[in-house]
């Protein structure tokens, strides 16, 4: 799978949503997402798994998921599908080369490798999605650990049930933080009917009025 | 049973095929450690064990694949003792009593440090217990297996060979392209199993034979090992949400004949391949004629990443990181600047150097300590492999054991204290040496003497189980001004190591010149001809232009440089020597420069303002004026700016690294006027946490607002960060977290400051702080980004306007 991404999303990476056109700019973020894409690997592994459920809480594969915000997204759902991608090692060296000389250099780094893992990961959803309809399954919104009331101690679990160590090379450290840092696991909700489910976005974020990254107005 | 080494490589040898699907369909539940069902399922795994005993491999593996603290942090000996002993019973029971039993070791799951929070030495005891508990049941070999991390591979094979005397095995796992998750390649990673003392090694898992082909070709190019390969029954497909794998047992059975075939020693299956496979796999291979493994002479000196191949190519080996008189680079050391060390690699790898020589020896630092922080952080950063350099043995020990690669000492010489002290280091981890030609009597004035002393140095090596092939020899260099033969001898010397001892040659170059006008074309002279005479490395200043010329045009003249390839890739895009020496001359000669710094600083344009200060100063200009009248304010304006939300995180960046390259040619201006610094503020990433860049920016811009930053990097426990406030008495510590999980490591720290040294002022910041959560784990300030910290240091020290 191809990884790219938009300028606009790299902007808002590096907390510039409302910052003025600036054509320099955009030509260095341009770059460097080009930079990287010539020399990341990026890798995934996903998993389709029961889903049932305890007192009104998910249990994917006999774990406990104890989240009234992941019940909601889960709601009327009969599967999980548990992912883990990556942008791989070598956007984590690339940052940290830069930072040994150029601090701007290595921020646009940082905030391109945030937006292509994101894209990439965007990318992966989608072929999930599609091959879920195959079978007549409807996804809903994909939602990490670490959002809303979902504890990011589940991270635990979703290691366990998908091994990523083994097939994407991501690690989780004893404080729960993932390496290669431009990593994300996922869960999203299969359902035989269509409908939605109330999306985390930024604007049902308890943290939207702390965050650079806010993208709303 | 006949031990398993007189049968390795002379014989075809069998390994045994997948077992978690087989498992899973005797209920193993998804996200279970199938080590456990030694304990609770005996009769599973006995019937596991027997299903290949009978289909006939000579080598099974215990169920102890997660096996390790890692996973079961209450204990492992237990399921260690069960799983061979379930073993032995099966054996037994299916009267395979001539099979061997292999201590099965997977990965940790968890990432070694400096990428992940494991230290080595902590991995090394995590696998070290495993192997002492198998070993004292009475397993019969070690196989390491599934490593994707050539470092971690390291760590379990070192275990290994210390704390048993089995027969080690390991096979690690590749990506499609031939890549082990941390990038290491079959020419950077086979060279350091073979040289830290597996007795066989190869491949296993993630994908099928057939794609596996051209990666096994590249592993046998360059091992002398017998060969393992064990593949999965094709790539993993996902089916109803599992993974399958649908290559079936007669398929799989022509592919590893077309293996066995092209060569490979000892054969065997990973996931999904079944007793089926492995029975009808060995009916075949059985038939074929065997062929041992050949000897290979060439020799590597690698990285986690890159393998330099000593030979052909002449190998460039960048001397810069060596105090040895430089002020700077001493001063850096003594200061802990370890960043300027690192940056003097990444330049040299810019400039074309293929092996990077690392020495850091200068009295008053703790050389061990320096040494081993340097190679974690080069190695991060540098795929280059490197040249470790110390007179002390006790320090290479410390370095060749964490490095991650094969590396290079440097150096040996015929003094009998320094053979035995240093090359029963070689030995143990497998580096290659460079020896040089001198003995307690000095250096002999003759070719005769140095390469008698050569001599005694392959002999002695080989004593210690030492190739020659793993020698380097430096038939040392003497100052041509004070004996007009030192360079005829020192090339007659390079002459015969390769052509008397055959072996590879060295020579630092530089000496030569000492005493005289124009060294660099000395040097770059005697470079060549050094070439000529069979060098094989040289040990240079790659950012010498003229040096590297000389190296690059040798190389083509000599034929070491296929279709001259390396010399047209070097200068097909460079402007005419000629032209370049006359731009030069017309720049120097250039009346100074009165461009406008301050702007150069507010648009972030950073060669511009370092060749502006530069040519400010030599024009006459005070350095403190400029950074008064000059720096400082345009700082400020981009700093307003960017809490003015007019200026924005990349443009701000851009101007602190402007002001970075501006103040650092000051600094080397001024370096022995000694400098001024504003206040000392302690930075670090706390504990757990590996997210760095946010104390990294925080950095830069305290450091060009005046301040000296003493940065302890990322994942520091509390009681380092107290201590070093301690230790330098500091008033205002820094502390960073990225994440909730994290922050709790800040309280840590934070409480025992209160306890320890309460009246130390800390500022916290961090991407999920906010004001509320600073005071709830009783910061006594927060700052939500770099400028803020900058104000808020600027007020602690009393520099408000």
């Amino acid at each position: 799978m191809p990884v790219d991404c938009t300028i606009k999303e790299v902007r808002r990476y590096l907390g510039m949503q409302k910052a003025g056109a600036d054509d320099v700019l955009d030509a260095e973020i341009q770059k460097t997402i080009s930079f990287l894409q010539d020399r990341v690997h990026p890798a995934s592994v996903y998993r389709v798994f029961p889903l049932t459920w305890k007192d009104g809480m998910p249990v994917i594969a006999g774990y406990l998921f104890e989240s009234h915000d992941l019940a909601r997204c889960l709601k009327g759902c009969s599967k999980a599908v548990l992912l883990a991608s990556t942008l791989g090692a070598e956007a984590d060296r690339l940052i940290r080369r830069a930072q040994l000389r150029s601090m701007s250099e290595a921020a646009l780094l940082q905030a391109a490798s945030a937006a292509l893992v994101e894209s990439y990961t965007d990318a992966l959803n989608r072929q999930i999605l599609d091959e879920a309809k195959q079978e007549g399954l409807y996804g809903r919104p994909r939602y990490s650990p670490g959002y809303g009331d979902l504890d990011l101690s589940v991270q635990r679990i979703v290691f366990a049930l998908l091994q990523p160590e083994k097939y994407a090379g991501i690690v989780l450290n004893q404080s729960l933080l993932m390496s290669p840092s431009k990593s994300i696991t996922a869960i999203i909700g299969l359902a035989e009917t269509e409908g939605s489910c109330i999306k985390f976005d930024c604007e049902t974020c308890s943290r939207k009025s702390a965050c650079t990254y806010y993208n709303g107005e | 049973m006949r031990p398993l080494l007189e049968r390795l490589n002379r014989e075809w040898l069998f390994c045994d095929g997948g077992s978690g699907s087989i498992l899973q369909r005797q209920g193993l539940a998804p996200g279970e450690f199938p080590d456990t069902w030694n304990l609770t399922h005996p009769d599973e795994i006995i019937a596991l064990y027997s299903g290949y005993l009978n289909a006939g491999c000579d080598i099974f593996n215990t169920n102890t694949f997660g096996t390790n603290r890692c996973h079961f942090p209450d204990g492992i000996e237990d399921i260690v003792k069960e799983a061979v002993r379930l073993a032995k019973e099966a054996r037994i029971r299916t009267h395979r009593e001539d099979a061997y039993i292999a201590l099965d070791i997977g990965p940790t799951g968890r990432l070694l440090k400096p990428y992940g929070d494991l230290p080595f030495e902590e991995a090394v005891e995590i696998f070290a217990e495993v192997v002492r508990i198998g070993a004292a049941c009475g397993a019969d070999l070690v196989l390491i297996e599934t490593m994707n991390d050539s470092y971690e591979a390291k760590a379990a094979l070192l275990a290994a060979k210390e704390n048993c005397d089995l027969p080690v095995f390991i096979t690690t796992t590749y990506d499609a392209q031939g890549r082990l998750l941390n990038g290491a390649s079959p020419e950077s990673l086979i060279p350091m199993l073979e040289s830290l003392g597996a007795d066989a090694l190869g491949i296993n898992c993630s994908l099928g034979p057939d794609e596996m082909a051209e990666i096994i070709d590249r592993i046998r190019a360059v091992t002398s090992l017998p060969l393992i390969v064990n593949p999965n029954a094709g790539l993993p497909k996902t089916e109803g949400g599992r993974t399958v794998y649908l290559v079936k047992p007669e398929d799989f059975t022509v592919s590893m004949t077309r293996i066995a075939k092209a060569g490979a020693q000892v054969l065997g299956g990973c996931c999904g391949t079944t007793p089926e496979h492995i029975r009808q796999m060995i009916h075949a291979v059985r038939a074929l004629p065997f062929h041992p493994v050949e000897k290979k002479h060439d020799l590597y000196v690698t990285s986690a990443q890159n393998a330099a191949k000593i030979g052909g190519l002449t190998t460039v080996i960048g001397e810069r990181i060596n105090p040895t008189g430089k002020k700077r680079f001493r001063q850096a050391l003594l200061d802990g600047d370890l960043d300027y060390v690192i940056r003097q690699g990444l330049e040299q790898e810019d400039a074309g150097a293929d092996i990077l020589d690392v020495n850091v020896g200068v009295p008053g630092i703790n050389e061990k300590e320096v040494m081993t922080s340097v190679i974690q952080k080069l190695q991060s950063v540098t795929s280059l492999p490197l040249q470790i350099d110390s007179s002390d043995p006790a320090v290479l020990e410390a370095a060749v054991r964490m490095y991650c690669g094969r590396p290079l000492i440097n150096s040996v010489n015929g003094k009998q204290e320094s053979l035995h002290a240093v090359l029963p280091i070689a030995a143990k981890y497998g580096a290659a040496v460079v020896g040089l030609c001198l003995d307690e009597n000095g250096i002999p004035d003759s070719a005769d003497g140095r390469i008698a002393i050569g001599r005694r140095i392959i002999e002695t090596a080989a004593q210690y189980g030492i190739d020659k092939e793993n020698i380097i020899l430096d038939g040392l260099t003497l100052t041509v001004s004070s004996d007009a033969n030192a360079a005829r001898v020192t090339l007659e010397t390079v002459r015969r190591i390769r052509e008397e001892l055959g072996v590879h040659a060295v020579l630092g170059v530089s000496n030569v010149s000492f005493g005289l006008p124009e060294r660099k074309l000395l040097n770059a002279s005697f470079l060549a001809m050094a070439m000529q005479n069979g060098l094989d490395a040289a040990i240079i200043n790659p950012n010498d232009a003229l040096m590297m010329s000389a190296l690059r045009s040798a190389d083509a003249l000599l034929g070491n440089d296929a279709s001259c390839l390396r010399y047209i890739d070097t200068f097909r895009d460079a402007a005419p020597m000629s032209m370049t020496l006359q731009a030069k001359k017309k720049a120097d000669d250039a009346p100074s420069n009165n461009g406008n710094l301050y702007d150069c600083i507010v648009h972030g344009q950073t060669a511009e303002a370092s060749f502006l200060t530069a040519s400010l100063l030599e024009s006459g200009n005070d350095a403190m004026d400029l950074i008064n009248t000059q720096l400082i304010p345009a700082l400020d304006e981009v700093g307003k700016g960017f809490e003015a939300k007019t200026v924005f995180l990349p443009q701000l960046l851009m101007s602190a690294d402007a002001a970075k390259a501006a103040f650092a040619v000051i600094k080397d201006r001024m370096k022995d006027s000694g400098s001024s610094s504003k206040g000392t503020i302690l930075l670090a990433t706390v504990k757990g946490d590996i997210h760095d860049i946010g104390k990294n920016i925080v950095k830069v811009l305290l450091e060009n607002y005046g301040y000296t930053v003493m940065d302890l990097g990322k994942d520091v426990p509390p009681e380092t960060i107290v201590q070093a406030a301690v230790d330098h008495n500091i008033r205002l510590v820094g502390l960073s977290a990225l994440m909730t999980t994290t922050v709790a490591a800040m309280k840590d720290t934070i409480d025992l400051f209160r306890k320890v040294r309460p009246e130390t002022t800390i500022i916290v910041g961090g991407a999920v702080l906010t004001q509320e959560y600073a005071d709830s784990i009783g910061a006594d300030a927060y700052a939500k980004d770099a400028m803020e910290t900058v104000r808020f240091a600027d007020r602690f020290f009393g520099y408000t306007d």
